[in-house]
């Protein structure tokens, strides 16, 4: 039997330690996506309505910050919330509560980077309209988000694949540890140190669907945008 | 309400470093139809814009009945500025208008009032259900007319109101901007259309390459 067919047994036979750690790795990406998601629209909007130089050099960091290896973000949050650290007594280090923070703090830049970007091709009479309606602030970023919806839907599906797929932050925050903080990544770079290459393969094939599903949603709010 | 609606005084307007508009002295009064005149790109738009205070920052004074227009608290409820294509929300017609008196605060019980009144006033039957993104561009005039009257505004801008329109809905528009000034509005409005300008303007201002050059009865 081929590396292959064992990995695609194990991922239909149900292995079930394969498929906890699948859980517990979407499980981490979609909170981490919530999480970044929910600072990174109202962000993005007032980086949207901002004007002159301060705009240009504030959207400058963010795509500076979203060139970060996850590794930097994930010493940073390490420094946080280790024992020695302002956030040690809240014990988030190795637990899923570090994970998630690291991996919302890894993907906010880029929800705010793509739906800033978004929000810039909207029609600018939209902003224009909304103005002379008289909305307030609430009322003109509700209306922008709903113009918006399928930038903000793109920008979340990114943010999905981009905490699914990284390897830095879980490890470093999350410890590897089995049935509790180990994630589809980290447990394909200890499964290959193993010598477990169709357990590491079959990670890898639910990694490959999960970023074919993500592309595959990305191009239907494309498509309907 | 004073004799003056708008007031421009040394007025001076830049976009990326280049003078676009400069206007030494222009006074609009109330009640009246005010129209710019001038070629494509000599500023009338962006003087539409500047007194609707939806384009900043610029040198000089602009008022909008004895108040600056960035401090007014009354050029946001008794004015609004109407789009050359004016842009509808993703919903239907009938919930535009109702997004829009959601914005200026009027109460559910006088928003049906209301829309009932602009829907008798302008036929727009017909309208209300139809998903307003897909309207074509005299019916969207239309709805961004009634929906700004539908706001309870007394001073409309409109920039080129009744550009590229076949002539079935270029004379409803007409005959809507019409009605709209013999009902005593305020309009300001950027147009080329003479038919237009004969028929409804008491003042006409003059632009050329981004100067405002006075204002004849």
């Amino acid at each position: 039997m081929s590396a292959f067919s064992k990995a695609v047994a194990l991922i239909v036979g149900g292995d079930k330690s394969l498929w906890f750690v699948i859980n517990t790795s979407l499980r981490f990406s979609f909170w981490s996506t919530i999480f970044s998601v929910l600072p990174g629209l109202p962000l993005a909007f007032m980086l949207f309505l901002m004007k002159g130089r301060l705009r240009n050099i504030l959207a400058a960091i963010v795509n500076a910050i979203m060139a970060l290896p996850t590794v930097v973000i994930g010493l940073f949050v390490y420094s946080a919330i280790s024992n020695r650290g302002p956030l040690g007594s809240l014990k988030l280090l190795f637990a899923p509560g570090g994970v998630i923070i690291g991996q919302s703090l890894l993907a906010l830049p880029l929800v705010i980077a793509m739906t800033y970007t978004g929000f810039q091709k909207l029609d600018p009479r939209y902003h224009e309209t909304l103005t002379t309606l008289g909305a307030g602030l609430f009322s003109k970023m509700a209306a922008i988000m709903r113009e918006g919806r399928y930038v903000i839907l793109q920008a979340a599906l990114s943010a999905f694949g981009r905490v699914t797929g990284e390897v830095g932050v879980s490890m470093m925050l999350g410890g590897n540890i089995k049935g509790y903080t180990r994630t589809m990544t980290t447990s394909v770079a200890l499964e290959i140190s193993k010598g477990e290459f169709e357990y590491a393969l079959a990670l890898g094939l639910i990694l490959l669907i999960v970023a074919l599903l993500i592309n595959v949603l990305s191009h239907l709010g494309i498509r309907n945008d | 309400m004073t004799d003056t609606l708008f007031l421009v005084e040394e007025l001076r307007f830049s976009y990326n470093k280049s003078l676009t508009l400069s206007c030494d002295s222009l006074v609009i009064k109330p009640s009246l139809c005010t129209v710019f005149r001038g070629p494509n790109g000599s500023g009338k738009t962006t003087m539409l814009k500047i007194l609707n205070n939806l384009l900043g920052p610029f040198a000089g004074r602009v008022e909008f009945d004895g108040q600056a227009v960035q401090e007014s608290t009354e050029l946001r409820r008794r004015s609004m500025y109407v789009h050359q294509h004016p842009v509808m929300f993703a919903s239907t017609v009938e919930a535009n208008i109702r997004h829009a008196m959601r914005l200026k605060k009027f109460s559910k019980a006088e928003a049906d009032a209301r829309l009932a009144s602009i829907n008798r006033e302008f036929n727009l039957d017909a309208l209300l259900d139809k998903k307003a993104n897909r309207l074509s561009g005299g019916e969207t005039q239309r709805v961004a007319i009634a929906r700004a009257i539908a706001c309870g505004v007394d001073t409309l801008l409109f920039d080129e109101p009744t550009s590229s329109m076949d002539r079935e809905m270029d004379a409803i528009i007409k005959k809507m901007l019409l009605k709209l000034k013999n009902d005593g509005y305020s309009i300001i409005m950027a147009s080329h259309d003479d038919e237009l300008i004969d028929a409804i303007a008491d003042h006409v201002v003059s632009f050329e390459r981004g100067v405002c050059k006075g204002q004849e009865n």
